[in-house]
């Protein structure tokens, strides 16, 4: 019944008069363990139907979007009672790794066309969505250095999380793989002019998404409910250009606030990441999260899209309401941030380089603040 | 961290040439389906994509192509029949070691870069490609053998292939100069590198879908991973090699009958395929084995193809092939520590297919064979099949 299902939705994506398809390679991901961090390790990409426009110039989209590959992840609660980890510290290594495959068929539908921004004032958008995921180890477990303590194996190799309830995290009970679908809705109003490297205006979105076990093709290990809005202000108030139009030198400032919720018995991993860099919040039925950044662009040089930068940027995040995926679902008031400076140099549009240093404050069950640093190559066009 | 650098140093230093396009394309040239049980099958994991750029390099030519090829797979892989400290091979004759324990698999994550340049000279005969292209290229694979997904799925099945039972290296992947698998060795994270020229003769013109041609098409090609090549680890070589390959094909027109909109009704044609190859070097990366690990090859294949109308959209159409495939392996084992083992071997298969190309997007494809010779393999003539679905975007 699932393969009919997954393949009639292959067929659904399929519009009989498409002649040609337009695709992306939206983002290209590496891990640190695997190729020394240089060569990708997950890809998101996405094929556009050609459909016409519905309310010309306005634009209307049906796009499938697949984001496929191998992640790492660190468990934060105790799979079996739900208790944090940063409460109840561990010997035990909590680092695991995640395969992954993540589709998404979405219609959008744009409106009120704008001559600032050269896009839709609104846009609409409604989706069908996929996640498959299958944990294990992570890679460094069994490598031959005699340690055998891995996260879901005690080094006697016997089973460490024997419960049959998973409240802690649902997407890794049974043999630790998990189909989740869910309809998501999202609702756009930009109003951001955007270049390379200058950024003018408002951008607003909220989306929700809602996964009950009873939708099709789930195995139902989880069942949520998510809302999350994002309210974005870009302002350059300093460029210096060229007489061919390319930027010498530009000042821009973002701040984005951002506020999440989500309700339900089962929440996985996966519609909880937060854009904290160097931590995470703890899980909880409510996240505001703020990000401020000053960027200074420097020369674009044999092209628009090659050029350095460098910011100076500042994470905070609160994490209120109660405990998700927990047995007593007690109330939580726990706040974390980080700053730090990131210097990047955009190659060509298709990849970035770059390398970031800061400090990460995580207060968060009264643990220390410490450094961090992180450097790589991510690739998108 | 080396590595790294050079790759940029490499970058930077091609997009230095003039451009008369500053800006890349992007492809997604193949999407594999992931480790055994993954998503019941259907759903993919791991995918090749390549970004390439057109560039005026000598005025009165075409634009040369830059062309940057980036792949990832995760996959569940069986331990070879050969014995990976001398490199014997299984059809030595005498007692091998296989290093098997369990089920004898281990999970392999891989990712590989390849970038060319390529000039072309001359117009075809189809008036459109050039008649010959040179292609000088440089290609970066990584490999990391880990245990297999399986092992962790239940205690009853817990026999590690890597490590003993007190989670330290086990024999001979302890640090044992592994001659006949040398990406197995120490942490078993294995880079090989090698460099490549290709040149390629078109005399061909396109006669419909379904890569339907007339005339012939030929491709010479050296490749060349020395271990001065980034190839060097562990105190040996991952990789040390030559290989020399040459692939000619030429087609004829039975029919072929047109829609009004120029569409494909129908083409039937005739195609032969010759490719001889041989392997130079003491140490052969895995990606450039030959079956039953011998030095030369030689491959003649036969074969017609009907390709049915085109429906629907240009890219929507099927077609069915049978073909005749004669295949002659020769020379000395490589990867093996005493050079001393060689054969001579001759298979020869049956085969047809059965392809669907929806949208340039998907691909369905089944194959079945019958092996009439099967070389060195002690076993009868037999039938064979296989089917597989690929998301597949080509320009």
């Amino acid at each position: 019944m699932r393969k009919t299902l997954l393949l009639l939705i292959l067929a659904v994506s399929l519009p009989l008069h498409a002649i040609g398809f337009g695709y992306h390679v939206l983002e290209v991901r590496t891990e640190a363990d695997l190729a020394s961090g240089i060569l990708p390790s997950s890809v998101v990409y996405q094929f556009d139907f050609p459909v016409p426009d519905l309310l010309s110039p306005s634009l209307t989209g049906l796009s499938f979007r697949l984001d496929n590959g191998l992640e790492y992840r660190t468990l934060m609660q105790n799979p079996d009672n739900g208790e944090h980890y940063a409460l109840h510290p561990v010997s035990y290594p909590r680092t695991y790794t995640v395969l992954f495959d993540h589709f998404s068929l979405f219609f959008k539908q744009g409106f009120f066309h704008q001559v600032f921004t050269s896009k839709d004032l609104v846009t609409a958008k409604a989706a069908i969505e996929g996640r498959f995921e299958s944990a294990f180890e992570r890679l460094g477990w069994l490598s031959g250095g005699g340690e055998m303590e891995g996260l879901f194996w005690t080094a006697d190799h016997t089973e460490r999380f024997l419960s049959s309830s998973f409240i802690g995290a649902p997407e890794l009970s049974g043999n630790r793989m998990m189909l989740d679908t869910s309809i998501a809705l999202t609702l756009e109003i930009d109003y951001m002019r955007k270049k390379e490297t200058e950024r003018d205006g408002v951008l607003f979105s909220s989306s929700f998404r809602y996964s009950p076990p009873f939708m099709p093709l789930s195995d139902k290990k989880c069942d949520f409910l998510t809302l999350e809005s994002c309210l974005s202000l870009s302002y350059t108030p300093f460029a210096w250009k060229r007489s061919n139009g390319f930027c010498n030198l530009s000042l821009v400032f973002d701040l984005d606030i951002s506020e999440r919720m989500a309700i339900g018995k089962a929440v996985p991993a996966y519609a909880l990441s937060s854009s904290i860099w160097g931590t995470k919040a703890p899980n909880s039925s409510q996240l505001l999260s703020l990000h401020a950044a000053l960027t200074l662009y420097g020369p674009q040089l044999a092209s628009e899209d090659f050029h350095p930068s460098v910011s100076f940027f500042v994470d905070y995040a609160l994490a209120f309401g109660h405990e998700l995926n927990s047995s007593d679902g007690r109330g939580v008031l726990e706040s974390v941030s980080s700053y730090g400076f990131e210097a990047e140099y955009s190659l060509f549009g298709i990849g970035t380089v770059f390398y970031r240093i800061g400090c990460v404050f995580d207060p968060c069950y009264n643990e220390d603040a410490y450094a961090a640093q992180s450097y790589g190559v991510s690739l998108a066009i | 961290m080396k590595k790294a650098l050079a790759l940029l140093l490499v970058l930077y230093a091609l997009f230095q040439l003039p451009a008369s396009s500053l800006y890349f394309e992007t492809g997604i040239t193949g999407v594999s389906s992931g480790p055994l049980g993954f998503g019941m099958g259907l759903f993919p994991l791991g995918t090749s994509f390549e970004y390439y750029r057109h560039l005026s390099m000598i005025p009165s030519l075409d634009k040369a192509r830059l062309n940057l090829s980036v792949s990832f797979s995760f996959t569940e892989k069986e331990i070879d029949k050969y014995d990976a400290v001398t490199g014997k091979p299984w059809w030595s004759g005498e007692p091998v070691n296989e290093w098997k324990t369990g089920n004898g698999q281990y999970f392999k994550a891989a990712s590989s870069f390849d970038l060319y340049l390529g000039q072309g000279f001359g117009r075809s005969i189809n008036g459109k490609d050039p008649l010959t292209e040179i292609r000088l290229g440089f290609h970066t694979a990584f490999q990391n053998a880990k245990e297999s997904l399986t092992l962790s799925q239940s205690a009853s099945s817990f026999q590690p292939l890597f490590v003993d039972g007190s989670g330290n290296a086990a024999y001979p992947f302890d640090g044992t100069l592994l001659y006949g698998t040398p990406w197995l060795m120490g942490s078993r994270d294995a880079w090989n590198s090698y460099m490549y020229i290709k040149s390629i003769w078109n005399f061909r013109k396109s006669t419909g879908a379904g890569d339907a041609y007339d005339g012939a098409y030929a491709e010479a090609t050296c490749y060349y991973g020395p271990r001065w090549l980034f190839n060097q680890g562990m105190g040996v070589p991952v990789s040390d090699f030559a290989k020399l390959e040459a692939i000619a094909e030429e087609y004829i027109t039975i029919f072929t009958s047109k829609q009004k909109n120029g569409w494909n009704w129908t083409n039937l044609f005739l195609g032969h395929y010759n490719e001889l190859s041989y392997i130079f070097g003491d140490t052969v990366p895995p990606e450039m084995l030959n079956l039953d690990h011998l030095r030369g090859s030689f491959i003649d294949r036969l074969y017609i193809r009907f390709v049915g109308p085109q429906f629907i959209a240009s890219d929507c159409f099927t077609y069915i092939e049978l073909g005749f495939t004669n295949r002659l392996l020769f020379g000395n084992a490589m990867n093996d520590s005493s050079a001393s083992y060689k054969a001579l071997e001759y298979r020869s298969a049956f085969d047809g297919i059965f392809h669907m190309r929806l949208f340039g997007f998907i691909r369905i494809e089944y194959r079945f064979e019958y092996s009439m010779a099967n070389g060195l393999e002690a076993i009868k003539p037999h039938w064979s099949q296989d089917a597989s679905l690929r998301f597949y975007v080509s320009l």
